[in-house]
C-alpha cells in the first residue's frame, strides 16, 4: 500500500488540554466546519476521550447560542 | 458539595440599571437553597450564535454555585423558566470547585474576546498592587503626624529626647 498518509495526532494531548469547557469558544470554533458541523475524529485525529468530551462541550455551547447549530447563509 | 455552573442569558431590550435588580433577584433566589455563591459575574453584551425570541444580542451572566443538597435545582430551573428576563439558562455541574473570578471586565464583542484575554492577566495583577499600594501611604502620613504630635508632648523632658529619636526611626521604617 502506498497512501502516504500523514499522522495525525489529538491536539488535546499535544496542548496537555485534560478538560474542554464548552465556554471557551475560540477552541471549540477549530473542530467544527463552515456550516457548523462537528469534524469527524478521523479527520482532527483527537483521541476517543476527548472526542466525546469535545462533542458534549461543543453541544453545550450551541444551547447557550455561543455556537451555532448550522451556518447557512441564509441566516445572514 | 457539588459544585455547578449556570450560564444564563438575560432580555438585552431592558434597561441597563435592570440587570442589576435581575442579578440581585437571581442571586436571592439560589441562596434560598442554602447555597454557597462563588462567582456572579457579567460577561456583558454579545451577539447570538442564533436568533432566541426575535432576540439578535443577549446579556451573558455566569453565576458558580456550591450545594450540600441538589434536589432543589427541578425548582431553580422552573423558576428561571418562568422568569421573563432571562431568555435562555444551562446549569453544568463541575468537576472541581471553580476558582473565584473578581473584576471581571464585561466583553462586548467576539472578536474583542481573544484580544482581551491576552491582556486581562497583567492587569488582574495590577489592579491589587495599586489598591495596596495606596492604602498604606494613607496610613503612614498618618501615623507620622501622630508622632509629632507626641514629641511635641514629650519635649519638655530633656532626659527622655534621645529615646523618643530612636523609636521615631524604628516607627518610621515600619
Amino acid at each position: 500500500m502506498t497512501f502516504n498518509t500523514k499522522k495525525k495526532y489529538c491536539y488535546f494531548k499535544e496542548n496537555g488540554i485534560t478538560f474542554i469547557d464548552y465556554k471557551d469558544v475560540k477552541l471549540l470554533r477549530r473542530f467544527i466546519t463552515d456550516q457548523g458541523k462537528i469534524i469527524p475524529r478521523r479527520v482532527t485525529g483527537s483521541s476517543a476521550k476527548m472526542h466525546r468530551q469535545l462533542v458534549r462541550a461543543i453541544k453545550q455551547a450551541r444551547n447557550i447560542a455561543l455556537m451555532p447549530f448550522t451556518n447557512s447563509s441564509s441566516d445572514g | 458539595m457539588r459544585y455547578y455552573e449556570l450560564l444564563y442569558i438575560v432580555n438585552p431590550n431592558i434597561e441597563d440599571d435592570k440587570t442589576g435588580t435581575i442579578i440581585d433577584e437571581i442571586g436571592k433566589e439560589v441562596e434560598k437553597y442554602k447555597v454557597s455563591i462563588i462567582n456572579h459575574n457579567i460577561w456583558g453584551k454579545k451577539r447570538l450564535a442564533y436568533p432566541i425570541k426575535n432576540n439578535k444580542y443577549g446579556i451573558y451572566i455566569l453565576l458558580q454555585f456550591g450545594a450540600e443538597q441538589f434536589d432543589f435545582l427541578k425548582e431553580f430551573e422552573r423558576y428561571l423558566i418562568l422568569s421573563k428576563s432571562v431568555i435562555r439558562h444551562q446549569i453544568v455541574k463541575l468537576d472541581e470547585e471553580p476558582a473565584k473570578v473578581e473584576n471581571v471586565e464585561p466583553i462586548v464583542d467576539e472578536k474583542e474576546l481573544a484580544e482581551k484575554k491576552s491582556f486581562e492577566i497583567p492587569e488582574v495583577e495590577a489592579k491589587p498592587d495599586v489598591g495596596t499600594e495606596k492604602t498604606p501611604d494613607v496610613a503612614e502620613v498618618e501615623e507620622v503626624e501622630e508622632v509629632e504630635k507626641v514629641e511635641d508632648i514629650v519635649e519638655p523632658e530633656p532626659e527622655t529626647e534621645e529615646p523618643v529619636v530612636e523609636k521615631e526611626s524604628k516607627e518610621e521604617g515600619e
